[in-house]
Formats: structure tokens, sequence, C-alpha cells
């Protein structure tokens, strides 16, 4: 009787080991596969994107010949993009240090003529929502930006009304600024690898905190 | 002496050393973590409910032009949409009948984008500098069923511009224009009303 035991009690052993085996390799396979495509869809990496500063665009969006991931980011985010051929659309969530934009500070985005025919900046939060404010103030444009004698512009994000070119951030929490650049020389040109090279895109520093 | 941390680590290396890896096990996971990824990412795309075409979808009845008013907080109809630019847009359909659209770039950073419902851009233009561009667009569906005779082919002569020909089942056209001020509202907004887009008779 002890012995018919002893075996089951081996047998279930050996069940067990197995199953554990098998859960262990599809968990695995399951956080593996998924993640990484998650990672490569939702963040990217150096084949799909494009890393300027804070800034980053998708290097393909829009386009015909765009590549799975871009196309799955894309489509994930729901947003309708000009292709890249004629416009780049770049993106920044944290300031020139790397820190996590956020409302409870004061940024200074600050940048030279940009290469561009007509380009915009926008201040929203990190879903992509615009920041409700009273003053109506979402974003600036080449055409309504106030720059200086010298070409150089400067933005403030701010929750409280600041001097010049001001984009208020209300209690919006965590930041995102776009900014599009239609039509580079670089594009018009039909180098795009050069514009990456030689790209000149705003700085954002923090200014200060709460 | 030992590091805090090195001393922590000691019986997990020791365990993690203890651990036979099965290679055979090893190499099927290492494949089977690159179907699932590349199976995952090619599906994204197709599991994904609310891209741009199926978010505006509602608000674009089937080829006929919509002027989007000011974009605002709380009335973006996609995330990203900033209110630095202007949207007049179209969903076209080709089944039934070819598709004209018909648009006029007035100026720097107008723009005129078909996109497809993968978001792809299947034909882009762009306003240039003091000159008014115009724009007569023909959508015919993608594969090549018969849509009818041209005027030209019943023995009428056209008189009208030639338009420049596409092919695509679907999609949506949207005409952007750059946001330039109060000053030049009224203009954006005519400029904008002037956008068509309908279905071409033919016989």
């Amino acid at each position: 009787m002890h012995f018919v035991l002893h075996r089951a009690k081996k047998k279930l052993q050996a069940i067990i080991v197995k199953v554990s085996d098998w859960a262990i390799f599809i968990g695995i396979v399951l956080i593996g596969g998924l993640g990484s495509s998650y990672y490569m869809v939702s963040v990217g990496s150096a084949l799909t994107t494009r890393t300027v500063g804070p800034w980053k665009t998708w290097t393909h969006a829009g386009r015909n010949d765009a590549d799975p991931y871009t196309r799955a980011h894309f489509a994930r985010a729901g947003r309708l993009n000009l292709t890249t051929e004629i416009a780049q659309t770049y993106l920044a969530s944290h300031d020139s240090k790397g820190r996590r934009l956020h409302s409870s500070c004061v940024y200074r985005i600050s940048g030279d003529q940009l290469d561009a025919r007509w380009w915009s900046i926008t201040a929203l939060n990190d879903l992509g929502q615009l920041i409700r404010n009273p003053s109506r103030r979402y974003s600036f444009t080449s055409d309504t930006i106030a720059v200086s004698q010298d070409g150089t512009f400067e933005v403030t994000l701010a929750r409280d009304a600041r001097p010049g070119n001001w984009l208020p951030t209300a209690g919006a929490g965590r930041l995102a600024v776009s900014m599009t650049l239609l039509e580079g020389e670089a594009i018009i040109a039909g180098d795009s690898e050069a514009q990456a090279a030689e790209i000149n895109l705003p700085s954002i520093e923090r200014v200060a905190c709460r | 002496m030992k590091h805090p941390l090195l001393e922590k680590a000691t019986p997990i290396l020791k365990w993690l050393g203890g651990i036979r890896i099965n290679l055979r096990l090893a190499l099927a996971a290492i494949c089977a973590i690159g179907i699932l990824h590349i199976c995952a990412t090619l599906a994204a795309p197709m599991l994904m409910m609310r891209s741009a075409f199926d978010r505006l979808s509602p608000q674009l009845p089937v080829n006929e032009t919509v002027v989007f008013p000011p974009v605002m907080p709380g009335s973006q109809p996609i995330p990203f949409m900033t209110p630095d630019v202007r949207y007049a847009m179209c969903r076209y359909d080709t089944s039934d009948a070819p598709v004209i659209v018909t648009a006029e770039l007035p100026d720097l950073g107008w723009s005129l984008a078909l996109h497809t419902p993968d978001g792809d851009n299947i034909y882009a233009a762009t306003g240039v500098d003091v000159r008014r561009t115009n724009l007569r667009i023909r959508i015919l569906p993608a594969n090549e069923r018969f849509m009818g005779l041209t005027p030209e082919a019943l023995g009428m002569s056209n008189t009208s511009e030639k338009p420049q020909t596409l092919r695509s089942a679907r999609g949506i056209v949207a005409l952007r224009a750059p946001d330039k001020g109060r000053a030049y509202q009224p203009l954006t907004e005519a400029a904008l009303r002037r956008f068509r887009c309908s279905t071409q008779k033919v016989q």
C-alpha cells in the first residue's frame, strides 16, 4: 500500500513539473511576444522613429510604404497624419533633460528659425487632448507666434499668464507638446536623411516647479 | 566584506545556476516569441476598432463635405487633432460611382490629402506662396470595374479641365487650412466651404 502511494506521489510530482514547465514556457512566450510587440508599437525603435532632443517622430507615418509597427501605432492612436513626405509631426513628453513634462512646472520652449514653410506648436495633455483654459490659447503657428528681431522665438508653458507667447497648461497633469513642420527644405529636396542629421528643433527647458 | 546587494543576490544567483536550461525548449520559446510578435503586430491594425477612420465616419456622410468647426477642448473628433489647423473632410466611397473632388489651396500651409481607412496617404498636395492652387481629382474604385462612358466616348466634347485620377475604394479626403489668426478666419472659412466632393454622374 505504502509503495503504491509512493509511486502515485512520484507520478503526480512528474506531472506537476511538466505542467509547470509548459506554463512557464507559455508565459514566457506570451509576455515576450505580446510585450515586445506592444513596446515596438507604442514606443517605437530607432528603425521606426527619429529623436531630435526631446522631440520624437515616426519616420514613415501616413506613408504607403509604412512598416507594420508604424501602421499599428497610428491605428491604435487613432490619428490622421499627413504623410511624412510632406509634413513631420514631432511629439515631446519630456524636457531637454529627459524629465517628464508636467503642468505643475513652467517650461520655456526656445528655438531659432525653423526649417519649414509653415509650422505649429500645440500644448496637449498626455492623451492628446487640448487643455481647457479661459483664454482659449491652445497653439501657435508660424503665422501667429511673436518672433524676436533676430528670428528666434520663445513659448512659455505655464499655469498662470505670462508675457509673450504663453500656452496655458492649467491642471492638465502630464503634458505633451506637438510640433508640426510642413515642407521642410530637406523634404522639398527629397533628402529626409540629411534632415535627420541637420534638423534644428526648439529646446524645452524647465524654468521652475511648484 | 561583501557588498549588501551582492549578499542578497548570492542565493538568487545560486538558484539560477541550478536551473538546467533545456536548449530545445529555449529555442522553441524564441521561435514562438518571434511568431507571436509578428502575428500580434500585423493583426493590431485590424483589431483596433477605433482608428481615425472609424472615429470620424459617424460625423461624415458618404460623398459629402463637412467643414469642421475650430477644434476646441472636448470636441476633438480624434486625439492630437489640433486647433492650429481648420479641417474640411469628405468620406468617399466609390462603390456606386466615381467621386470627384475639387478644392483650392489658396496659400502656404494649406494641404489636401486622401487617407485610406488604414491611414495611408494615397495622395497629398500642398499650397504654395502667393499663387492659388486649384485641384480636381477623380477617385475611381480600386478594381477595374466598368463605371460608365466618359463624355468623349459618348461623342460629346469635354470642356472641363481634365482631373487627376486615383484608384481607391473608400477613405477620407481632408482639406487642412492653417490658422493665420482671427483676421483671416472668414477667408479661411469661405475657402473651406468651396471644397466639393460628390459622385460623378455616368451614362
